[in-house]
């Protein structure tokens, strides 16, 4: 029973660490994977969608940012341009 | 009092001759403002204690050699999300994840990333941490540890 259960539970979370590959990068989900597989207990597997969850969350944050200093760096452009015209 | 007015008046056609230069600066403060409050307010520890059910905390703090009082000071440091979480789970990783008992292998893991998570570390470093506390039992790198690895090499 708990080891059909940890067989799943790894599958989804392995299928989850891939459908964000794009996001994580491939160096996070190399080591996601690693670990993942390496996971035996059901009690580890809690901890270990935590701290996927975790990753993905600040991925998420991380190119928020991203994008909020683009848009302000675009604002900066316009508005030195305006000035020297 | 008519001084301060004429003042004011000439500051005022100041700016609206100069209407180009000041909105330019205002812009540029706006700016400059948004993107230092951005990096000010940091939920990033908030987002990670979000992410730990209270019975996953209640995991780490099984411990039986655990002093009441730090552990109800971790407990609330985690629940709070505290920006010195990570240095207090950093500092009482031994106590908390290396030497608990309660804990099985593959928990120890998955704690300490989390740990390390909550430092945030890089993907890379947390990769070096556990490399370190695979071989090495914790995930830094002392003298000890240095020493030890170095005349294992020598051997």
């Amino acid at each position: 029973m708990e080891k059909s259960e940890i067989a799943i539970r790894k599958t989804q979370l392995l299928e989850i660490v891939q459908s964000e590959k794009t996001l994580l990068g491939d160096e996070s989900v190399a080591f996601f994977t690693k670990y993942i597989e390496k996971t035996k207990t059901i009690k580890s597997f809690t901890l270990a969608t935590s701290s996927v969850n975790i990753a993905i969350k600040r991925a998420k944050k991380k190119a928020g940012n991203e994008d909020a200093l683009n848009i302000v760096m675009n604002i900066l452009e316009k508005a030195l341009r305006n000035l020297i015209k | 009092m008519k001084l301060k007015v004429k003042n004011l008046v000439l500051i005022v056609r100041w700016l609206m001759r100069n209407y180009k230069l000041v909105s330019t600066f205002v812009i540029i403060l706006i700016a400059t403002m948004s993107v230092l409050l951005n990096n000010c307010a940091n939920p990033a520890t908030e987002d990670i204690v979000k992410n730990l059910e209270y019975d996953k905390l209640n995991m780490i703090t099984e411990n039986p050699n655990l002093e009441p009082k730090l552990k109800t000071k971790i407990l609330k440091a985690m629940k709070d999300g505290s920006d010195d979480t990570g240095d207090l789970l950093y500092k009482y990783r031994k106590e908390l994840v290396i030497n608990n008992a309660t804990l099985d292998n593959d928990s120890k893991s998955w704690w300490l990333i989390i740990i390390m998570q909550f430092k945030d570390y890089s993907t890379k470093e947390i990769a070096d941490g556990l490399y370190l506390w695979e071989h090495y039992g914790d995930i830094i790198v002392s003298d000890e540890l240095l020493e030890k690895a170095q005349s294992r090499r020598d051997k």
